[in-house]
């Protein structure tokens, strides 16, 4: 039964290191001071919104501008369901209404743009966190006004959750679920199929795949995610936060997390959000200011600069790609390469590897001509040949490994 | 009651045992009738007529057929209405018997036809596997969360694809760069990564959009050969526009030509290589050969 889950495991990564990994995250509120067990859980609840937003940016291809919202309006929701001055429920019966509310609301924002991407969705989604903070945050009895509400931590099957130690505990379970499902989910043939979507919405189709549900299924899996988080951040506070902190700017700050960590790999998801959360109160301690709205900006610069992998995919890439040469080699497939001929002598002059994810030199590069027909130079331009060979450029000329090219064809 | 874990079927060596396991893969043939059939298909784009009540295509069971015509005939104008990504403006497509003209692509993959692109639509960032993986998508059961945690059918079902992936794999030449990212791999690989996830998806009916293109004439024969081939063994339809005529002329039958958006020419490859129309049109006088 266990080996149908094996593969949520990486196979290049030891067991051991898993064991790790369980130990540092459970141990290290044990040694520090309870400031630090409190960002603790604030950042597992970051990560969680982060992981949320992976699936509509890294996964989905589509950006949200809605989720500070999300999350403030399933604070604030969640709040008032289980505060006693509220409704009084059980936490649990709270959390589920606070994540499928916001799971609701994002999958209306993704109906209503089905047939569109790109800048219409983020004009959507800014659109329905504007509405959210003009309607859900002006009601008084959901985010207490200006007076502000107390709100007890949880306690469910016979345990409680009142301390922050133990309260981070149940957001690290909340995390580990999260990570486990989201894994799970990708590796099926509905996150296959998101993938695909994402990669080209015809290719999708043309396999059975509708491109609208995968889209709606994103943003729905993650608006219930971001609830999660929401629902959970209230009684982490104790008192609901202000509503300041779930405005339109704070969705930027959330999306630099997905952006800077790309959607390759999960954990650095949540490494992101863990120095996004610890980094500015890290600092503070050695009496260095640094706003988070700072440490967002220059994620979201950073993740442009390397791009959509981001920080985790840039890094597993150059692991991969080390390895994967080695496998190409073995195979008599060296990678995209070029041969260049002269034209006059039939014998190869050299071999220019054009991988696709090389940057073409800016240059005009000279190219030995071991056997060219005066014992000279041949001029070659590789930037022009990766240029023209590149697949993103359009063109397609064959960058197969043993391609006859000479410069003109 | 101890539960008995599902026992993938296994991939033997040689070309023979993937061929024997993909067949498996693949569902059974549940409609009757003749694969594809496109009748008076017109399409405009505002002023231009990309396609002039076109008035039979028609894709025969077990058939290699070809569509050939010059740059800007309407060849792929037409791909998307049979595939189903444009709505003709008249006419009708017929698929395995049914009407599917107001279908979506997706409704008609599911009774059997896939097709592949001009330009590469892989995902670069994912391996060849994962890549030929995403096209087994409706021969998975598996609803959101039982495909997720794995439930007993999900999980088996998740296991024939992905052996019958490795068995395509072997079949198209990619079994030694099976777990190789995409983007690593040259073209003319990732052409057939392309061939092989519209053949995880469990066709019967195969459109082709110029396979060859952007890759060398020998490698360009050697793929037609490739597909041919698998559509003798595997009993698929396949209709292919290429403008690699020679290759057309070898493999096809029969073929059509289109010529700015008008059926110009249907028959053998010796019939539409003799035809005047052709010949003045497309072909030269000059004959077969031509690589356009």
């Amino acid at each position: 039964m266990l080996r149908r889950y094996a593969s949520v495991l990486s196979p290049n990564v030891p067991l051991w290191s898993y064991g790790v990994l369980l130990a540092v995250a459970v141990g290290w509120v044990l040694v520090v001071p309870k400031f630090w067990v409190f960002l603790g859980g604030a950042a597992c609840l970051l990560a969680i919104s982060a992981l949320g937003l992976t699936v509509v940016v890294g996964w989905a291809g589509e950006v949200s501008l809605a989720s500070a919202a999300l999350v403030g309006t399933s604070v604030y929701l969640t709040g008032y369901l289980v505060r006693a001055d509220g409704q009084h429920l059980p936490f649990l019966v709270g959390l589920g209404v606070g994540m499928l509310v916001a799971g609701a609301l994002h999958s209306f924002a993704a109906l209503a743009t089905a047939k569109l991407s790109g800048i219409y969705v983020m004009v959507l989604t800014l659109g329905l966190q504007v509405t959210i903070e003009r309607t859900v945050f002006s009601v008084a009895k959901l985010t207490g006004g200006a007076e502000g509400v107390y709100l007890s931590r949880p306690s469910f099957l016979g345990l409680h959750f009142d301390s922050d130690t133990s309260f981070y505990y149940l957001c690290l379970a909340a995390l580990a679920f999260v990570m486990l499902f989201l894994t799970l989910f990708r590796q099926s043939r509905h996150g296959r199929a998101m993938l695909l979507v994402r990669t080209n919405r015809e290719a999708a189709a043309a396999v059975g795949i509708s491109p609208w549900r995968y889209k709606i299924l994103a943003f729905a899996i993650s608006g219930v995610l971001l609830g999660l988080a929401g629902g959970m951040t209230a009684p982490l506070y104790r008192s609901p936060p202000t509503l300041l902190q779930y405005l339109s700017f704070a969705s930027l700050f959330l999306l630099a997390v997905p952006v800077t960590a790309g959607s390759e790999s999960l954990i650095s998801v949540i490494v992101v959000a863990f120095t996004f959360t610890m980094l500015p109160a890290g600092l503070e301690e050695l009496h260095l200011r640094l706003s988070p709205n700072i440490v967002g900006g220059a994620g979201l610069l950073t993740g442009t600069y390397i791009g959509a992998r981001g920080i985790g995919g840039a890094l597993l890439d150059k692991l991969r790609d080390r390895r994967e040469s080695a496998t190409l080699a073995a195979a008599g497939l060296s990678g995209p390469t070029v041969e260049l001929r002269d034209g006059r002598e039939p014998a190869v002059i050299d071999t220019v590897p054009v991988g696709a994810t090389r940057r073409p030199p800016r240059t005009r590069t000279r190219v030995p001509a071991g056997v060219g027909a005066n014992g000279g130079e041949l001029v070659a331009t590789p930037a022009g040949l990766a240029a023209a060979l590149s697949n993103g450029s359009g063109l397609v000329l064959p960058p197969r490994p043993g391609s006859q090219l000479d410069g003109r064809r | 009651m101890a539960v008995t874990e599902f026992q993938p079927p296994e991939l033997g060596e040689g070309q023979d045992a993937a061929l024997e396991v993909f067949e498996r893969f693949l569902p059974e043939q549940t409609y009757e009738g003749v694969p594809l059939v496109g009748r008076d298909l017109s399409k405009a784009f505002g002023g231009i007529r990309a396609l002039r009540e076109v008035p039979l295509i028609e894709v025969p069971p077990h058939t290699f057929v070809g569509l050939i015509g010059p740059n800007g005939a309407g060849k792929s104008t037409l791909f998307n209405v049979l595939n189903g990504f444009t709505s003709p403006d008249t006419g009708e497509v017929i698929l395995f018997g049914q009407d599917v003209t107001k279908k979506q692509p997706w409704d008609r993959a599911k009774l059997g036809m896939s097709r592949t692109f001009q330009a590469n639509h892989i995902d670069l960032d994912l391996t060849t596997f994962d890549n030929l993986l995403a096209g087994a998508f409706q021969l998975i059961r598996g609803g959101l969360f039982t495909a997720t945690f794995r439930s007993s059918k999900n999980y088996a079902d998740e296991q024939k694809a992905r052996v019958a992936a490795k068995a395509v794999a072997r079949l198209l030449g990619l079994e030694p760069v099976l777990n190789v990212m995409a983007r690593n791999l040259d073209f003319a690989a990732q052409r057939r990564i392309e061939i092989g996830r519209s053949l995880m998806s469990g066709p019967r009916l195969l459109l082709l959009d110029e396979p060859t293109a952007g890759v060398d004439a020998h490698e360009a024969k050697e793929l037609v050969a490739l597909v041919k081939r698998m559509q003798v063994d595997l009993g698929l339809a396949v209709l292919l526009i290429e403008h690699f005529v020679q290759a057309v002329m070898e493999n096809c039958n029969p073929i059509y030509v289109l010529d700015q958006g008008t059926l110009i020419a249907s028959g053998t490859p010796s019939e539409v290589s003799k035809d005047p129309k052709v010949r003045a049109s497309y072909l030269g006088e000059s004959g077969t050969g031509k690589h356009a």
